[in-house]
């Protein structure tokens, strides 16, 4: 996790987005991990040094009172830029969202991504684009994620960095033709974002991938039929506890210490009557092992009884005569 | 029907699948999500020229599975399908459809409708799969794997006998039905980069839920309830066969009677010096019941099969936190 920032939340002109409340803004973004890998692909694609601009639409939720926006999925959208005009592929846009609309029909546009070094005069015309219009993220303000994994033309570790934009200024009325530069000016707002998984499943596929891709691009995903990662899990435990060990072996007093140890004492020392009840304990142990041992044996018994079965058929009608 | 004459089975060029870890996330999160109801989708990418497949893009079809596959022939999937497909390519994937994933519990994928599907998806494309998802450890364990009908199947599915004697002519068991593909997780450059950057994060207790004393127990006893109702399909479609048996024993009996007969008739003629009598006259007056399809049995045995594998795995899990629990508290106290 990158190390908690601190933002001044203020209090906001909100002309473009008239179903925002003024008095609070959104104030977290949560991306998704499986949103946040599909868009570090498609930013991935931008060619190094023409440094053409790639962005695409953030699909997601937004919470009741707007506070919090999850981010849940991302598709490209093919953009221009000519001088300073840009012209978005409106279409593919409308198509991927109506599509993936059908299948989470919960979810709308949040607002958009793109990887800049700077925020230039383009970036409020693609805002533009999105707090504007149907499809879009209308009548909500509009959120910008922006990707910077390039310095000097090299590839580094991205970072991620959230706005929200409001338009200042009078709006300009009447019929647009394209995005031309200087329709609407916004500001754009940092607010911070954290990664999350929305599901443990997930979690685990995430950390499967964390430890195991270190140093190489690919590696085998392995399904054991064998209790291997049982063992794996309990490997990591093993060595939670001996880190454990080693904190408390050199602890000072410090009140955070005090309150490990606390805790530590505390969750040893509440004990359930059952656990000083030997006998009565051995016995509920046992019975279990001999249901599960018997749930296995009968299990077994069944697949034995169709392999035989498969076997005796195939043999039986071999031999047959007519 | 009418075009399956010109159907041949070809081998598939492609032996291993590529999975970018932005589609693992997304798949997974979508069936965990979405559990217990079932999910299907289409996995986009390409054939590499190394023989594998690099499925760049999944997008889970707009509703819940009743059963498994059900998906994959309906109009409203193939149509969502295709207009995902055309959508990407006006983005300049070069994207094509390479299969499907489904979320299932253990062996309850063996179903009619999925392997239908999978099979004509595999006459016209060599190279098409299907990614399960096993639900059976959601929330402690990822078991995903890919499939493909092996060659023995799609011959006996081509010819549509599915007697023992096409069986054993295709060299196929129930315990063949599928070949597992290999799956490679490829990470792009730059997510490489980003999991690089993060810090080691603790893990909550929720992942280590597979460490917990019965965490098993729910899921035990689903498996078992769907191995009991694979178990009755089984029989149900056992005693048809046994009938068959049955009959067949009897109406043979009846021809080695009457065979004797024949020749007790024959040798008494050649004693008088008469004309014998035709020995393959049976074939016109009896007639044998022919084998029913082994094709239920067969789906059923695999699902049984894998059903079975799932709950002693979640039995020996059982055993081994359980007598590891037992042997410390025991021991603790004693001292």
């Amino acid at each position: 996790m990158p190390e908690q920032r601190s933002y001044m939340h203020l209090v906001r002109p909100n002309v473009a987005a008239p179903g925002a409340p003024a008095a609070n803004g959104p104030s977290t973004v949560k991306i998704q991990a499986p949103a946040l890998f599909q868009i570090l692909e498609i930013v991935s694609k931008q060619v190094l040094y023409t440094d053409k601009r790639i962005i695409g639409t953030l699909l997601g939720s937004r919470s009741d009172d707007l506070s919090e926006f999850e981010i849940k999925h991302a598709f490209m959208v093919p953009c221009n830029e000519t001088g300073d005009s840009v012209t978005i592929e409106d279409h593919t846009h409308k198509t991927l969202y109506q599509l993936y609309k059908k299948a989470h029909p919960k979810d709308a546009v949040l607002g958009w991504f793109g990887s800049s070094s700077t925020i230039d005069n383009t970036t409020g015309l693609i805002h533009d684009f999105y707090s504007k219009g149907s499809d879009r993220a209308y009548p909500y303000p509009a959120i910008y994620l922006n990707v910077d994994y390039l310095k000097d033309n090299r590839i580094s570790e991205p970072k991620l960095s959230t706005y929200i934009g409001a338009a200042v200024g009078k709006p300009v009325s009447g019929v647009q033709l394209g995005w031309k530069a200087n329709i609407n000016n916004y500001i754009f707002t940092p607010i911070p974002n954290e990664v999350i998984s929305s599901s443990v499943t997930e979690k685990i596929a995430l950390n499967n991938l964390r430890e195991k891709s270190v140093n190489t691009a690919s590696f085998v995903l392995d399904s054991a039929e064998d209790a291997s990662f049982l063992s794996a899990q309990l490997e990591a435990v093993t060595s939670n506890i001996d880190k454990l060990l080693a904190e408390i072996s050199n602890v000072d007093n410090s009140d955070a210490n005090l309150d490990l140890l606390r805790l530590l004492s505390n969750n040893l020392l509440n004990k359930p009557q059952l656990l000083t009840n030997l006998p009565e304990l051995e016995r509920l142990f046992s019975a279990h092992n001999q249901d599960v041992t018997l749930i296995e044996y009968l299990t077994k018994v069944i697949k034995e009884q169709i392999e035989l079965s498969a076997r005796l058929t195939a043999t039986a009608e071999a031999e047959k005569k007519y | 029907m009418a075009t399956k004459q010109t159907k041949k089975y070809q081998q598939p060029t492609a032996t291993s699948i590529n999975v970018e870890s932005s589609v693992l996330l997304s798949l997974i999160r979508h069936t965990s999500e979405n559990y217990p109801s079932l999910f299907s989708g289409a996995l986009l990418g390409f054939e590499d020229d190394e023989g594998s497949i690099d499925v760049t893009h999944a997008y889970p079809f707009p509703y819940p599975d009743q059963y498994e596959g059900g998906s994959f022939r309906s109009r409203s999937g193939a149509k969502y399908q295709q207009e995902i497909l055309e959508s990407l390519k006006k983005l300049e994937y070069g994207v094509e459809f390479q299969g499907w994933f489904q979320s299932t519990v253990s062996g309850n994928f063996v179903t009619t409708q999925l392997i239908e599907g999978l099979a004509q998806q595999q006459l016209t494309n060599k190279n098409a799969f299907i990614l399960i998802h096993n639900m059976a450890s959601v929330g402690k364990e990822v078991e995903l794997k890919a499939f493909r009908l092996s060659e023995g199947f799609i011959g006996a599915y081509i010819d549509g006998k599915w007697k023992s004697k096409d069986l054993e002519a295709n060299k196929l068991t129930y315990l063949n039905i599928f070949d597992e593909l290999p799956i490679n997780i490829h990470n792009q450059h730059l997510v490489n980069l980003y999991l690089a950057g993060l810090d080691n994060e603790a893990k909550g207790e929720k992942e280590f839920d597979v460490l917990n004393l019965s965490s098993n127990q729910n899921v035990t006893a689903q498996l078992l309830e769907s191995l009991y109702s694979q178990v009755d399909s089984y029989n149900y479609d056992q005693n048809n066969f046994n009938y068959y048996q049955r009959q067949h024993q009897k109406e043979v009996s009846k021809i080695t009677q009457w065979k004797q007969q024949r020749k007790l008739e024959n040798l008494e003629r050649a004693k008088r010096g008469d004309k014998e009598l035709d020995t393959e006259e049976w074939r016109g007056i009896f007639k044998l019941p022919s084998e029913p399809s082994r094709y239920n049995n067969m789906l059923h045995s695999n699902a049984i099969d894998v059903l079975a594998d799932d709950i002693l795995k979640k039995c020996d899990e059982e055993l081994t936190k359980s007598f590891a629990i037992e042997r410390k508290l025991t021991a603790g106290d004693s001292q």
